[in-house]
């Protein structure tokens, strides 16, 4: 097996085991869901979707729940990554100076986010559509999905500057409230403050409120979470190999 | 010779804690190091196995190293067997025999499908140790490798330092145990940032 498909499976595996993650993804997921679905207003009202400029008209429940399932898969990846980040710090250091290659740990870190946020995604999705049934069902798992990769670089990337479990957590419960709630349709009707763009769960909740009341395949709004996506990656990925430097020492010829 | 440092500066911050360290060891032979609590033992160490980069100086040897750190550098959530895969790549070795023989030899082979996170101090530290070894290096670097031992472990342990020994490996431990002295070749005092004989009453 490859250095790069080793690295993977027990990177995986390692995942697999957080128990924290698992809670939150069996329970909190489904519960948030629940919530916002029964428990706020199916009143509708108007608002406009900044992506189109047009007005459309939803329900604040349906609103609510996917403002709050992009909350929920926003924690948990942003948790899972931030927590394997820092448990395999000191590790990859060691491994890499034993000769893994570091490729492959970056492959394996990549593999890992991409596979947690897929199936994340896929869950989180099949949850909303138990209750709701959007116009376009797929282009809302994709917008979930995008959320996902976006919170998972986002937990690499803390992991670079916080130490402790509890630090990144609460950190990223912060980030994903600042993020979600101002941008909320309910909050936010007219959407006009362009400093919304900049707010990392713009492009999913844009795309998300899109699939679920438009038939316009609207991805532009993607660009703006591929651009938190790289610029996250790109940061931890760079500290990564910077961190994982061994300092090679002289030759010495065997008659010296 | 088979590992020669000369002039080793590093400092943190402020604080110098190696100002010019030099020694040279040869194939076949058990040096250690002695030092009060932060006097840069590990530093030095660390600067040896590649870890960290000298402020000034030079570090050159003959073949390949095997670093021990201090605590054990390992992942949690994965099993001692699945270590001993990762680090197999790692070293490019072609089977896990030799690792599994040393694991055996440090009697711990009935922890090998065993979670990281449920392993007692000792077991943890014979892990540390079988990684750093199961490449057979040409020049191990050991920081206090047998924390957490047992009195039957701690001899296996030199059993094992004699036996790399006496295959021409370069071994380099670092020690805080008086009693440990009379089983090395050659021992150093680290003391003001520099290496220098060992004060009288530290020697068998």
């Amino acid at each position: 097996m490859s250095a790069y498909l080793v690295a993977s499976r027990y990177a995986l595996l390692a995942v697999a085991k957080n128990r924290l993650a698992a809670v939150l993804l069996i329970v909190f997921i489904p519960v948030w869901i629940t919530v916002a679905k029964t428990l706020t207003t199916p009143k509708t009202f108007p608002f406009r979707l900044r992506a189109t400029g047009t007005w459309l008209r939803a329900g604040g429940d349906e609103i609510t729940m996917i403002s709050g399932s992009l909350n929920a898969v926003s924690l948990l990846l942003g948790f899972l990554m931030f927590s394997a980040a820092r448990r395999t710090r000191a590790f990859d250091r060691r491994l890499t100076a034993a000769g893994y290659p570091r490729t492959a740990l970056i492959g394996a870190k990549l593999t890992t986010l991409v596979v947690a946020s897929v199936l994340v995604s896929a869950y989180a999705t099949a949850w909303m559509l138990l209750f709701w049934t959007p116009l376009q069902p797929v282009l809302l798992g994709v917008a979930v999905l995008a959320d996902c990769l976006v919170y998972g670089a986002m937990g690499m990337f803390l992991a670079l500057f916080l130490r402790g479990e509890v630090e990144g957590l609460v950190t990223i419960i912060m980030a994903s409230i600042i993020d979600l709630a101002p941008q909320s349709p309910v909050a936010s009707t007219t959407a006009d403050k362009p400093l919304v763009e900049f707010l990392p769960s713009y492009g999913s909740l844009q795309t998300s409120l899109a699939a679920g009341f438009t038939r316009d395949v609207t991805l532009s709004p993607l660009l703006h979470s591929t651009a938190w996506l790289t610029a996250m990656t790109t940061t931890a990925l760079v500290a990564f190999v910077l961190r994982t430097r061994v300092h090679q020492p002289h030759r010495l010829d065997h008659d010296a | 010779m088979v590992l020669h440092v000369t002039g080793v500066r590093k400092g943190f911050g402020s604080r110098q804690v190696l100002r010019g360290v030099g020694f040279e060891a040869r194939a076949g032979q058990l040096l250690g190091i002695v030092g009060e609590n932060g006097a840069g033992k590990t530093t030095l160490l660390r600067i040896l196995s590649g870890d960290l980069r000298p402020d000034g100086g030079r570090v050159a040897l003959v073949g390949t190293r095997g670093y021990c750190p201090q605590h054990p550098v390992l992942d949690e959530e994965l099993t001692v067997r699945q270590h001993l895969r990762l680090f197999q790549v790692a070293y490019r070795l072609p089977g896990p025999g030799g690792a599994l023989r040393l694991i055996d030899r440090l009697a711990a082979s009935s922890y090998l499908d065993a979670q990281v996170k449920t392993l007692s101090g000792g077991t943890l530290q014979k892990l540390n140790l079988v990684l750093a070894l199961m490449h057979d290096p040409d020049v191990v670097l050991l920081d206090e490798p047998y924390q957490g031992f047992d009195w039957e472990t701690y001899l296996r342990f030199w059993d094992l330092a004699h036996k790399l020994k006496s295959r021409g490996r370069t071994v380099i431990i670092i020690s805080h145990l008086a009693h440990d002295t009379e089983r090395l070749d050659v021992l150093y005092h680290l003391h003001d940032g520099v290496l220098g004989p060992p004060p009288t009453t530290d020697t068998a």
